[in-house]
């Protein structure tokens, strides 16, 4: 069975549940972070919101698709994830406090997903807020990330086109990739 | 701009329209200093271009942009950085705009700016959630993402004919996009290779790009 891990990681409110779900063939499994009651019941547990969905290419080749939170402390769980992801769609809130940063944090966190498969950026919430521009965005990953050539994208993951659309240029990153690596 | 009877200029009278306004935006991106575009046509709406931010305006939708405008005039004016022209009107992205252009421009002709055999790569992905675009498309940019390439070896590597990858590099030169190559360099390694074996260049659309072809055959996209 091959398997392409990918994950969506995004800030809270950036669209990931959407995304998943808009994309996955089985109904897909998530866990909300806030359980307030619970929280002050018991103190020990912690709850994370997680996504998760598949899409299946064929009876022996899966997508695997996981939404994981940005919350630093469930960092544990990111980097189990990340040494198996073959790609990773960050989803930027346009309208959050400060959109830039939260796309730089998620970039250094995961840089090693881009340095061996694809990234693809995905703008949400620009409807709402229409800067900074795709450009913008694309002027600053290239000053921080000179070897990165990173798609940077507007993106409604309510629209399934446009997810289908960021999946596919990741998709393709992957192949042409290898392409130019194999010999 | 030319006299319409000339029968030399007639020789490519579908894209003579374009031809010139995709010329003048590409000596207009050259300029340092902040430049308004202003193209009139006798067919449609005036078209403003403002490269000090990126924007166009057009009284239409790109849908309805023909292929060949007639009687086509391009103005141009320096205008004042900070200070945008005409703030009122509801001014666009230009990508969608310079990606259409650069389809009609020059057909599958070289654009007037490029030179054969010149290599080029990707500098930047055009925002493909707002263009229309097709499979054989992102294949090709795809592509260009990882490596310099002439239209000819960008053919092989995605199994589309040459005129085709052509006007692919066209339409993101003109978007700037792509850059060239600063030098003379030797072809990347995988071009050999898929030159040797001919008939993985033919299926090289599928063979170099199975994850990608599959998924796409699974969530549709043309
Ligand atoms: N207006 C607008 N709403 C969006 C957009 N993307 C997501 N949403 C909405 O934002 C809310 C949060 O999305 P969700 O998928 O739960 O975000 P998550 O926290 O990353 O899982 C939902 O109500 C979405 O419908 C967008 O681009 N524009
Ligand atoms: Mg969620």
């Amino acid at each position: 069975m091959a398997e392409h891990v990918i994950l969506v990681v995004g800030p809270m409110g950036a669209g990931k549940t959407t995304a998943i779900s808009a994309l996955s063939d089985i109904d897909t499994i998530r866990t909300e972070a806030v359980n307030t009651e619970r929280d002050v019941v018991d103190k020990a547990t912690t709850t994370v919101a997680l996504d998760y969905g598949e899409i299946e290419l064929s009876p022996n080749e899966k997508i695997r698709l996981y939404g994981v939170p940005g919350q630093k402390r469930f960092d544990f769980m990111w980097s189990i994830l990340k040494q198996r992801a073959v790609g990773m769609i960050v989803l930027v809130k346009n309208d959050a406090e400060d959109p830039v940063g939260d796309l730089v944090a998620f970039f250094d966190e995961f840089r090693e997903i881009h340095e061996r498969g694809g990234v693809v950026v995905g703008i949400t919430h620009s409807d709402l807020a229409p800067r900074p521009t795709t450009y913008e965005y694309q002027q600053i990953v290239a000053e921080r990330y000179p070897s990165a050539l990173a798609p940077v994208f507007t993106v409604d993951p309510r629209s399934r086109d446009q997810l289908v659309v960021m999946l596919s240029v990741l998709a393709a990153n992957v192949d042409s990739r290898a392409m130019f690596l194999a010999r | 701009m030319f006299a319409s009877g000339a029968s030399e200029v007639r020789e490519r009278p579908d894209t003579v329209g374009w031809r010139s306004v995709a010329t003048a935006i590409h000596s207009m991106r050259q300029l340092p200093m902040p430049m308004l575009l202003t193209v009139v046509s006798s067919d449609c709406e005036p078209l403003w271009v403002d490269f000090s931010t990126g924007r166009y305006y057009w009284e239409r939708p790109l849908t309805a942009m023909p292929e060949q405008p007639g009687g086509v005039t391009v103005y141009s004016q320096p205008i004042e950085a900070g200070n945008p022209p005409y703030p009122w009107v509801a001014w666009r992205a230009m990508d969608p705009l310079l990606w259409q252009i650069g389809r009609y421009a020059f057909g599958t002709d070289r654009a007037t700016w490029m030179r054969p055999g010149d290599r080029y790569a990707l500098q930047r992905w055009p925002n493909l959630t707002e263009i229309p675009h097709s499979t054989e498309e992102i294949r090709m940019i795809a592509t260009l993402a990882n490596g310099y390439l002439t239209a000819q070896e960008l053919g092989l590597l995605t199994g589309a004919d040459e005129p085709t990858a052509q006007r692919v590099l066209n339409m993101l030169s003109l978007m700037g996009a792509v850059k060239p190559a600063g030098g003379p360099l030797a072809p990347p390694a995988v071009v050999a290779k898929v030159q040797a074996e001919p008939q993985q260049a033919a299926a090289a659309s599928t063979s170099n790009f199975g994850f990608f072809s599959r998924l796409r055959d699974k969530m549709g996209g043309r």
